[in-house]
């Protein structure tokens, strides 16, 4: 879970880190409690804010801007130097890594100056860089440590003497540890890092109520007309390659796995399905080796029939697995008893290839639409 | 011959009471593996489908001391734990299967593991098959003969689902597999596709290799550092996903953890491009990856 700039500061306050005087707005007429110069700072969680003209002294007109709802205002300080220091896993060494730049600041990344120190779980030892920094670094070790965090950034680091103040930070938790942090409250964001749509936020609910399998943790709003319900990690990512290497533009990305029980498929098929203006439906996944597919198929096609008015479009469903035959002939028994437009397949035809399939009818299905 | 599993594994099954434990077990059973007993704490004495459960894995190793292998299906709050026990017991396989285990903790047994010297395979590892042999997790599922024959490929995979689906591909073009391992998608993973190589390049039955790799991290690319400097006399092939994803605005995170575009060398186009020099062949879909062999 990524963390707005002023959470990411809080925390910092909290680990003994110091951090410039602010005033958190929530909206333009609130006061600000700050003497002198100040800067007004957009909460928001993408990087690249000053080009985007989302910094300003003139904090109100930042209110006016997409996705902002938080203005963070805080005392302008006059820095000597500005340093760069963060933490984060490094696959190279599959450690923490500690990294640290005399030349912070905007565009850090393409600085090739950057230090890295891997640590040694098993035998940690920070490294020594000089002694004014190496307390701020001990304090965002163990700061990384304790929250379970995937990254700790603070960039810049500004040097006032002999003290150092975050000037801007960039939080990760790590999700798979959240639950090891009760204490830690944060409002619902979007994987995107803007205001989740209400068909993200009710996906998300999906998990949060039933833990068996996963429907709906990874879900997010696109701008096509085809559904798409895909199954597996790393499946799902495959088929809206093929999709969108042929063209098909995807209303949706979605994934389910881990054997689900059918409700959670049933509500997740409702939130994709409830999008207007759709044009087909691809049910797609490789072939599972535990998830059951009359269980999965079941909550699907229980989804499909609330669906209102009922669809037309094609659907495309390829899968594979566990009691697969079974749901085949359930699909069959359907498609001619509900007359759903169904094209079924199993694994004897290759899960991307029914990307071209799903395409082609959908284009077919737009251009009947639009003769009569 | 394969490599890490063949008729000499002798597997315990930590959690195996669980759900997952349970499942995995009983398709490790019905495919011939040699699973000896099976760990949950507090269930010792009792038995399921005829695998003796121990409270620990010094219990059972003192039952059962040929063990060299341990599958690890316990929830992801346990994980750590288990997987620390199965190190200081010097196991020297150990599979886990556990999802959505947090980094700090994987991270962590990683560096313990790689100190003692026994080798972690995942997490979120569907598992390890040498098809015809043995197989260790629920890698192929109930009937792994249904997607996996026997042949020569060696296969791995970041994602469980496309280890399956590939092996499907490649028996019905009349090619199979050596062993295919699923190393999981996690940013910090216990076996990455170079760790492996080595073993496939040694291994008598093995003359190409398979690779399934995501965007995010850069496992895929000291792979393709590898095969440069090896220069092997196989042919090599991969499938990178992640096209849609670049399409994406930045920084969002998929279904597996360490597919996060990250800036550089993390990106498909960069991996592939890397993975191309080196002369590993590379398939725009995973059905084209037959083709190559």
């Amino acid at each position: 879970m990524k963390l707005y700039e002023f959470e990411a500061k809080n925390l910092l306050r909290s680990a003994g880190i110091n951090v410039p005087k602010s005033s958190l707005l929530s909206n333009p007429d609130q006061k600000v409690k700050i003497n002198g110069k100040y800067l007004g700072k957009a909460q928001v969680l993408f990087g690249g804010r000053g080009k985007k003209g989302l910094i300003s002294t003139d904090y109100k007109t930042l209110f006016a801007k997409n996705n902002v709802d938080k203005v963070l205002v805080e005392e302008f300080l006059e820095c000597e130097q500005l340093f760069y220091l963060a933490i984060t896993y490094s696959t190279k060494t599959r450690s923490p890594v500690i990294l640290f730049s005399t030349n912070g600041g905007v565009d850090v990344e393409d600085n090739r100056e950057i230090e890295q120190f891997p640590i040694d779980l098993e035998n940690p030892t920070l490294p020594i860089i000089n002694s004014a920094v190496d307390m701020v670094v001990k304090k965002l070790w163990n700061l990384f440590k304790q929250l379970d965090a995937r990254l700790v950034e603070i960039n810049p680091l500004g040097k006032i003497g002999e003290n150092f103040v975050a000037l801007d930070a960039k939080f990760i938790l790590d999700d798979d540890a959240l639950y090891r942090h009760p204490n830690l409250q944060f409002e619902p964001r979007s994987q995107l890092g803007i205001k989740p749509t209400q068909a993200e936020k009710l996906a998300l609910e999906i998990d949060k109520q039933d833990h068996r399998g996963s429907a709906g943790s990874s879900y997010f709003d696109l701008s096509g007309d085809i559904a798409v319900i895909a199954a597996g990690g790393g499946g799902s990512v495959v088929n809206m390659d093929a999709l969108i290497a042929l063209g098909g533009k995807p209303a949706n990305y979605t994934e389910h796995s881990g054997n689900p029980p059918a409700e959670k498929v049933e509500k997740l098929t409702k939130i994709v399905l409830s999008r207007p203006g759709l044009n087909g439906l691809w049910f797609v996944g490789a072939t599972a080796n535990f998830t059951d597919m009359v269980e999965t198929l079941s909550g699907f096609i229980n989804g499909l029939r609330t669906i209102k008015p009922k669809p037309k479009y094609p659907i495309v469903i390829r899968r594979g697995g566990p009691r697969w035959k079974e749901a085949e002939k359930m699909l069959l028994l359907i498609k001619e008893k509900e007359r759903f437009d169904f094209h079924i397949f199993g694994p004897e035809t290759p899960m991307t290839s029914t990307a071209k399939i799903v395409v082609d009818l959908v284009n077919k299905y737009k251009q009947n639409n639009k003769r009569t | 011959m394969a490599i890490l599993i063949d008729k000499k594994t002798k597997v315990l099954v930590q959690g195996i009471t669980g759900k997952e434990g349970t499942r995995a077990t009983e398709q490790m059973l019905s495919y011939g593996t040699a699973v000896l007993a099976g760990v949950t704490p507090g269930k010792g004495g009792q038995e399921l489908l005829g695998v003796k459960v121990f409270n620990s894995i010094k219990e059972a190793l003192l039952k059962n001391p040929e063990i060299n292998a341990t599958s690890i299906c316990v929830p992801g709050a346990f994980a750590k734990n288990a997987i620390l026990e199965a190190i200081e017991n010097k196991i020297p396989l150990i599979h886990v299967l556990t999802e959505h285990i947090p980094i700090a903790d994987t991270a962590y047994c990683f560096a313990k593991a790689r100190k003692i010297g026994v080798r972690i395979v995942g997490p979120s590892s569907i598992g390890i098959i040498s098809p015809g042999v043995s197989k260790l997790g629920s890698i192929g599922g109930p009937d792994p003969s249904f997607s996996f024959s026997k042949g020569k490929i060696g296969l791995i995979s970041k994602s469980g689902g496309m280890t399956s689906e590939i092996a499907l591909i490649l028996k019905k073009a009349g090619l199979g597999v050596s062993t295919a391992v699923g190393i999981g998608g996690d940013v910090i993973i216990g076996s990455t596709f170079a760790d492996l190589f080595p073993l496939f390049e040694e291994d008598h039955a093995t003359s190409g290799i398979i690779i399934f790799g995501e965007i995010g991290g850069s496992y895929e690319n000291d792979f393709a550092k590898l095969i440069r400097d090896k220069n092997p006399a196989f042919p090599v092939a991969a499938f990178i996903s992640g096209l849609f994803a670049q399409k994406l605005p930045e920084d969002l995170a998929l279904g597996h953890a360490g597919a996060i575009i990250e800036k550089g060398n993390s990106s498909r186009a960069e991996k592939i491009r890397e993975l191309r020099k080196a002369g590993v062949l590379i398939a725009n879909t995973p059905d084209q990856l037959a083709g190559f062999f």
